[in-house]
C-alpha cells in the first residue's frame, strides 16, 4: 500500500515537473522573438521598442543560461505567480481561479444532471438486456453522441431563448444562465453513463457473489444496495472522473457559445491574443487538474476493492 | 438457547412420514420466452429429514439447475415452466419474494462450485456470514458478530477473532469453502445444498471439506442435497442416490445398492469409469459418445445412442421409440430402462 | 480517400476472416447494416459533392443574402448569399478526412504501444500506462487549441493535435487484449507445437483483437468528427472560405432567429454521419460479443 503510494506520488511529481518544463518553454516553440514574448509576459506591455528590450533583457536576467532562467520562473509559479496577462493586466493566479470556478460548477452540474437520468436508465436496459428497454436505451444513447454540442447549443437557444424566452440566452450572471449550457453539456456524458451503468450492472446482477448472497436470504434490493453498488460503482467512477477532467477546458465550445468565463474560453483566448502567461498557467492547471482527478481516482479503487490494496502492497 | 427451542417446534410442523423436499415433474426450460429449450424434463427427487441425499451426473445433466429451482434462485434466463417442489410441506412454487427470502438461508442452505467467487470482494467475509443471522435471528451486529466468529471455530478456521475482519482475497479456496459453510450452517437450517462443494479444490482439501460436511450434518441431524459428477465422494458420503442424466432421473435408490449394482448401463458405465477399468483387450474402458442434452431428443430413451444394450437387446425398438419409466427393480431401488426387470423376474431368467 | 478505406470494413460482418468456427447464426446486428447504409449514403455524397452541387459553394450574392428556401435554393442561401445546398454537398469532407487519417493513425499508434507494452512489461509497461492514464483524461479540444497556439492552424496541427490523445484508448484496449489472447491455452498449444511468432499474431491474435479494435474505432469515429467540427466552430479549424458544416453553423449563428435552416442543416449532416459510424461500431461490437 505505502509501497505504491510511494511509486505514484514519485510518478506523480516528475509529470507536474516535465509539465512545467513544457509551460516554461511555450514563449520559445511559438514563432516570434522569443526574447520580446518572455519579456512581455513578465512585463506586461506589448509595445517596446528595441533599447528597452536589449536593457530589459539584461535587467531581467534572460542573458542567463535558460537553465536558471525556468529556477526563477518554477519558484514564482510555485508561489502561484505566473505573472501579468498581456490583455487585462490583471494576475494570472486570479484570473484562472475565477475561471476554474466557474469550469468547475458547470461540469458538475452537468455531469450530475446526467447521472441523474442514466442511473435509472441504465439500471432498466441492464434489468432484461436485449429487451425492449434495453434497445430503447441503446437507441437513444447513440443517438445523444452523434449530436454535437455546438448544433444542440444554439437550438436551445432557439427555442428556451428567442422563442419561448424562458431562460437567458447567453452570460454567467444568475443560477437560470446555468441551465442550458449544462443541459447541453449533460447529453454526451449521459450516454457513455447510461452505457456504463447498463454493462455494470449487468455483469454485478450476474455475479457470483450475489446468487450467494440471495441464498442466505437477502432480497433483491438489499443485495443490490450491500453488495451490488460497490462493486458497480468502480467502473462509473472511472468514467466520472474521465468526464469531469475532460469538461474542465474541454467545454470550449459550449463555453463559447454562451459567453461563459470559464477555464476554455480564457485558454481559447488566450490563444487567439497570444496571451503567454495565461497560456503557461492554464497548460499547468489543466495537467495538475486530471494528475489530481486521475489519483483520487485510484484511491477510491484502492478504498473500495481491498483485494487491490494487497496486490499493490506486496 | 431460543434457537433450539424454535428448531424443535418448526420441526414438529409437518408429519414425520412426508418428506422435507419434495420435487415433482420439474421441467426448466432456458432461452428467451419465444424459443426456450428444455434443459430439465420431468424431473423428480424427494429429501427425507437428516438425509444425505446424492444428485449425480455428467456436466449439462441438470443437477445444478435442480438444486437452484429448490430455492428459486435460477438465472435469469432460466425458467421452471412445470411442476411442482414442495419444502416442509409448503408450495415454493407459490411463495412470494418475502416468502422465499425467509426459506433461503434459514431452513435451505447452499454452498456452491467456486468458492472465493462466491463472497464479495469488496466486504469483509465476517459480515457477509452475519447476513444470514442478522436477516433471519435479528441478531444484533454485535451479537451476530460473536456467532459468527464461534461458527468460523466450528467449521476449522483457525484465529477465528482475526479472520472474521480478513477480506476474500485472503483466503486459499478451501477457507472460503468453510466460510460459505459457516454462512450456510449459521441460521440453522434444515437442508443444506451443495453444489459440487469440493470440485474446485484440492484433493487433500477435498477430503477435509466432505469430513466437515458430514460431522455438522450427523451433528445438526440436517439433509444434505450433494450434488457431484464424482461416485467417491457420493460413496463416501450419501445415504441416497439419485443419477441424472439429458435432464431426468434415470436411477435412484439406496447409495449401498446403486454403487454395488447399479442397474441402468449409464450408472454401470459412470462406475466403471471411475474405477478406470480395464476391457479384455487391456484398454481403459471409455464411455462412447458425449451426453445430450434434453432438448436433442424428443422420443425413445436419452440414453439409446450410447448405450450398449440398446445395440443388442430384444428390447431395441422399445429403446428407439419410447422412453422408459422408473421402475422398480428392487425395494427403493428404480432405473429407467427396458432391460431392467423387478428382482424376481430376472433371477428365473 | 481514407473514407474510401474504412467502407468495405463496414460493409462486411465483423472479424470475418479467422471466424470458421463461428455459428452461422451470428448474423450482423442491426444497427451494423443500417450504419453501413447511412455511411454509404454520406459517402456517396461527400464523393460526388462538387459535381451534384447546383451552385459553386463559394460564390457570393449579397443581394440574395438569407433567402429561404425556393426552387433555385432549395434550402436558401446565407448571410453571404451563397448557395446552402451547394456548400452542404461539399461542407463535410474535411472533418471527415481529418477523423479518418487520425483515427487510422491513432489505431496503428495505439495497438502496436498496446501490444509492446504488454509483451514487454516492467518499465516500458508502467511508463506507457502511466502516460495513457495521464493523456486519456486530456480534453482532446484543449491539446488542439494549444497546438494552434503554437504552430498556427492547419491540416498538420489538426491531425497531430488529436492523434496525441486519440492512441490512448486503443493502447488500453490493445495491451488488455493482448494480454487475454496470450494467456489462452490454444497460444501456448501453438507455441508447445512449433508455431513461429510470426504465425501465431496474424493467426491467433490480430484476427481475436480486430474485431473489438474496429468495434472502437467506429465508436469512435463519430466523437472524432465532432470534436474536428467543434474547431472549426470556434474559428481554430479550417480556415473561412472553404465550406464546412460546423463553420457553417458558426456564420449562421448570428442570423439563427431570421434563418434558423442555416444550422440545421449542417448540423443534421454531422448528426447523420456520425450516427451511422457510432451504429457501425455498436453493430461491430453486438455482433463480436455474441460468440
Amino acid at each position: 500500500m505505502w509501497h505504491f503510494a510511494l511509486r505514484r506520488g514519485t510518478v506523480l511529481l516528475l509529470t507536474l515537473l516535465m509539465v512545467s518544463i513544457v509551460a516554461f518553454l511555450i514563449p520559445y516553440i511559438g514563432e516570434g522573438d522569443p526574447a520580446l514574448l518572455v519579456l512581455r509576459a513578465r512585463i506586461a506591455d506589448p509595445n517596446v521598442d528595441l533599447a528597452t528590450l536589449e536593457a530589459m533583457r539584461r535587467q531581467l536576467g534572460l542573458d542567463r543560461p535558460v537553465a536558471i532562467q525556468y529556477l526563477a520562473w518554477l519558484g514564482d509559479a510555485l508561489r502561484g505567480d505566473f505573472g501579468l496577462s498581456f490583455v487585462r493586466r490583471a494576475p494570472v493566479a486570479d484570473m484562472l481561479g475565477g475561471a476554474l470556478l466557474v469550469s468547475i460548477t458547470l461540469a458538475l452540474t452537468a455531469l450530475l444532471v446526467a447521472l441523474l437520468v442514466s442511473a435509472p436508465l441504465g439500471t432498466m436496459a441492464a434489468m432484461r438486456p436485449g429487451g425492449r428497454a434495453d434497445t430503447a436505451s441503446t437507441l437513444l444513447t447513440q443517438t445523444l453522441i452523434a449530436i454535437p454540442e455546438y448544433w444542440m447549443a444554439p437550438m436551445a437557444i432557439l427555442v428556451f431563448a428567442l422563442w419561448l424566452g424562458w431562460l437567458p440566452s447567453a452570460g454567467w450572471d444568475s443560477p437560470a444562465s446555468l441551465v442550458l449550457p449544462a443541459l447541453v453539456l449533460a447529453l454526451r456524458p449521459m450516454a457513455y453513463f447510461t452505457r456504463i451503468i447498463r454493462a455494470a450492472m449487468i455483469d454485478v446482477l450476474d455475479a457470483p457473489y450475489i446468487t450467494a448472497a440471495r441464498s442466505r436470504g437477502l432480497g433483491m434490493a438489499q443485495t443490490v444496495m450491500r453488495h451490488g453498488l460497490r462493486n458497480g460503482a468502480m467502473p462509473v467512477i472511472t468514467l466520472f472522473a474521465l468526464w469531469l477532467a475532460g469538461l474542465l477546458g474541454g467545454s470550449v465550445v459550449v463555453e463559447v457559445i454562451f459567453a461563459i468565463p470559464g477555464m476554455g474560453r480564457l485558454i481559447y483566448e488566450a490563444v487567439i491574443n497570444k496571451d503567454i502567461p495565461v497560456l503557461q498557467a492554464g497548460f499547468v492547471a489543466i495537467v495538475a487538474l486530471a494528475v489530481v482527478i486521475n489519483t483520487l481516482v485510484d484511491l477510491a479503487y484502492l478504498t473500495i476493492n481491498p483485494a487491490l490494496r494487497h496486490s499493490h502492497g506486496a | 438457547m431460543s434457537v433450539v427451542v424454535s428448531l424443535a417446534e418448526r420441526r414438529s410442523a409437518a408429519a414425520p412420514a412426508e418428506p422435507l423436499l419434495a420435487i415433482e415433474d420439474l421441467h426448466v426450460a432456458i432461452g428467451s420466452p419465444g424459443r426456450a429449450a428444455p434443459v430439465i424434463e420431468g424431473m423428480n427427487l424427494e429429501i427425507r429429514r437428516s438425509e444425505i441425499v446424492a444428485l449425480v451426473g455428467e456436466s449439462g445433466s441438470g443437477k445444478s439447475l435442480t438444486a437452484l429451482s429448490a430455492t428459486r434462485l435460477l438465472p435469469r434466463a432460466a425458467e421452471i415452466t412445470r411442476g411442482r417442489i414442495r419444502f416442509d410441506g409448503a408450495d415454493v412454487l407459490a411463495m412470494g419474494p418475502r416468502a422465499l427470502d425467509g426459506l433461503r438461508g434459514n431452513r435451505i442452505g447452499m454452498i456452491f462450485q467456486q468458492p472465493q467467487a462466491m463472497l464479495d470482494p469488496t466486504c469483509r467475509v465476517g459480515d457477509q456470514v452475519a447476513e444470514s443471522l442478522r436477516q433471519h435471528r435479528g441478531l444484533s451486529r454485535e451479537a451476530a458478530g460473536a456467532r459468527v466468529v464461534e461458527l468460523f471455530r466450528e467449521v476449522g478456521i483457525p484465529a477465528p477473532e482475526a479472520r472474521v475482519r480478513d477480506f476474500p482475497y485472503a483466503f486459499s479456496g478451501g477457507m472460503a469453502q468453510r466460510v460459505m459453510i459457516a454462512a450456510a450452517l449459521s441460521a440453522d437450517p434444515d437442508l443444506l445444498i451443495a453444489d459440487e462443494p469440493t470440485t474446485a479444490l484440492d484433493v487433500t482439501v477435498q477430503a477435509q471439506i466432505l469430513r466437515l460436511l458430514h460431522e455438522q450434518c450427523r451433528r445438526r441431524r440436517m439433509s444434505l442435497l450433494l450434488i457431484s459428477h464424482d461416485l467417491g465422494i457420493v460413496a463416501a458420503l450419501a445415504d441416497r442416490v439419485a443419477v441424472m442424466y439429458a435432464g431426468r432421473v434415470i436411477e435412484e435408490g439406496p447409495a449401498r445398492a446403486i454403487l454395488s449394482a447399479p442397474r441402468h448401463p449409464y450408472t454401470r458405465a459412470l462406475i466403471e469409469c471411475s474405477l478406470l477399468k480395464r476391457d479384455a483387450g487391456g484398454r481403459l474402458v471409455a464411455l462412447p459418445g458425449s451426453a445430450i442434452s434434453a432438448r436433442e431428443l424428443s422420443h425413445g430413451c436419452r440414453f439409446q445412442p450410447r448405450c450398449a444394450i440398446a445395440a443388442q437387446s430384444p428390447h431395441n425398438h422399445d429403446c428407439c421409440s419410447n422412453e422408459p419409466a422408473l421402475a422398480c427393480c428392487h425395494g427403493s431401488h428404480k432405473a429407467r430402462c427396458w432391460a431392467v426387470k423387478p428382482e424376481s423376474e430376472e433371477v428365473q431368467q | 480517400m481514407a473514407l474510401e478505406a474504412a467502407l468495405p470494413d463496414a460493409a462486411l460482418p465483423s472479424r470475418s476472416r479467422g471466424t470458421a468456427r463461428r455459428p452461422r447464426f451470428a448474423r450482423p446486428h442491426w444497427t451494423l447494416v443500417a450504419g453501413a447504409l447511412l455511411l454509404v449514403l454520406v459517402a456517396v455524397v461527400l464523393c460526388l459533392g462538387p459535381t451534384l452541387a447546383p451552385y459553386d459553394p463559394t460564390v457570393q450574392a449579397l443581394i440574395r443574402r438569407l433567402k429561404p428556401p425556393s426552387e433555385a435554393h432549395w434550402l436558401g442561401t446565407d448571410h453571404l448569399g451563397r448557395d446552402v445546398l451547394s456548400r452542404l454537398l461539399v461542407g463535410g469532407r474535411f472533418a471527415v478526412v481529418i477523423a479518418a487519417v487520425t483515427l487510422t493513425l491513432s489505431v496503428v499508434l495505439g495497438t502496436l504501444i498496446g501490444v509492446i507494452s504488454a509483451r514487454k512489461g516492467g518499465l516500458v509497461d508502467e511508463i506507457a500506462m502511466r502516460s495513457v492514464d495521464l493523456l486519456i483524461s486530456f480534453p482532446e479540444v484543449v491539446v488542439a487549441i494549444f497546438l494552434v497556439a503554437l504552430l498556427g492552424p492547419g491540416y498538420g496541427t489538426l491531425i497531430l493535435a488529436l492523434t496525441i490523445v486519440g492512441w490512448t484508448p486503443f493502447a488500453r484496449l490493445a495491451r488488455g487484449l493482448a494480454i487475454e489472447i496470450n494467456a489462452k491455452p490454444y497460444i501456448r498449444a501453438a507455441e508447445i507445437l512449433g508455431c513461429s511468432r510470426r504465425f501465431i499474431i496474424l493467426r491467433h491474435i490480430i484476427p481475436n483483437a480486430i474485431g473489438p479494435i474496429s468495434a472502437m474505432a467506429f465508436l469512435r469515429f463519430g466523437h472524432k468528427m465532432i470534436t474536428v467540427g467543434g474547431l472549426s466552430y470556434i474559428g481554430l479549424g479550417i480556415q473561412p472560405p472553404h465550406a464546412d458544416w460546423a463553420a457553417m453553423m458558426a456564420e449562421a449563428q448570428p442570423y439563427i432567429e431570421r434563418a434558423p435552416l442555416l444550422v440545421v442543416c449542417p448540423g443534421l449532416a454531422i448528426f447523420l454521419t456520425a450516427l451511422s459510424v457510432t451504429w457501425i461500431g455498436q453493430g461491430l461490437s453486438q455482433t463480436g460479443s455474441k460468440r
